[in-house]
């Protein structure tokens, strides 16, 4: 199984029907983006989480696609935007629907976090690893000189 | 539905699923056959992720007034032409 991140989607349905289509998982590159977009810097240069910018940074990462629709019925159109355009689509939703597709994104985080664990746990009853290399002379088997 | 025999835009991608590998500035789109079964591309490469690039299927997407045209890449080529990134590719028949 490859170390790489396959871009697989999964849909989540929302409660009256609508759906999202979601990354499955967030590559290395997503994710830290992800983190960055939740993060100030403060006085030290360090990183502090924002707590308000938690939600739309991880909606943002995950969502790809979705069936919402306007006023009009027709629908709002986000496949292929870029991040800034995407964060202030979905700055536009009333907020009780943002809390909505949030929470049904990090249940989708969740589960997948919980899958991921048990696949490396299945992974490494099967095939056993060792943290380190033996040695070329462990490897070789004593020497009698 | 794609129309013409040659396309010529300025803005397009190719895509490995919902990732762009690779953005275009400058195309042209070339009908092969005449049942339109076979197109080829030549395209100038602005950015490109080598990873995604590397990928299997790869999608050329033009984006045009009322949406977008989308040719599967069935192969392709990366050269430097006149100095320039250039991609040149065979595509089977238009998705969609």
């Amino acid at each position: 199984m490859s170390r790489f991140v396959r871009p697989v989607v999964d849909v989540l349905r929302l409660a009256n029907g609508d759906t999202v289509t979601v990354r499955r998982r967030l590559n290395t590159g997503e994710e830290r983006a992800m983190y960055r977009r939740m993060s100030t810097v403060n006085g030290d240069g360090g990183l502090t989480i924002d707590d308000l910018a938690v939600g739309p940074a991880k909606v943002t990462a995950y969502l790809l696609d979705w069936t919402l629709t306007d006023d009009d019925g027709q629908p709002v159109m986000i496949r292929d935007l870029s991040l800034e355009e995407l964060a202030r689509v979905v700055d536009n939703l009333d907020p009780d629907d943002f809390r909505e597709i949030r929470d049904a994104i990090d249940g989708h985080i969740d589960r997948q976090a919980a899958a991921r664990a048990e696949e490396k746990k299945v992974r490494s009853g099967e095939t056993p690893s060792s943290v380190t290399l033996p040695s070329p002379v462990a490897a070789a088997g004593p020497s009698t000189g | 539905m794609v129309g013409g025999g040659v396309i010529r835009g300025v803005v397009g991608h190719i895509r490995w699923h919902y990732y762009t590998a690779a953005a275009i500035n400058g195309y042209t789109v070339t009908r092969v056959s005449r049942d339109g079964r076979r197109w080829s591309l030549q395209a100038t490469v602005v950015l490109s992720d080598s990873f995604k690039m590397a990928q299997r299927p790869l999608v050329f997407v033009a984006k045009h007034k009322r949406g977008e045209w989308r040719w599967p890449i069935e192969h392709m080529e990366l050269q430097t032409i006149h100095g320039l990134p250039t991609l040149t590719a065979r595509l089977g028949p238009p998705e969609g």
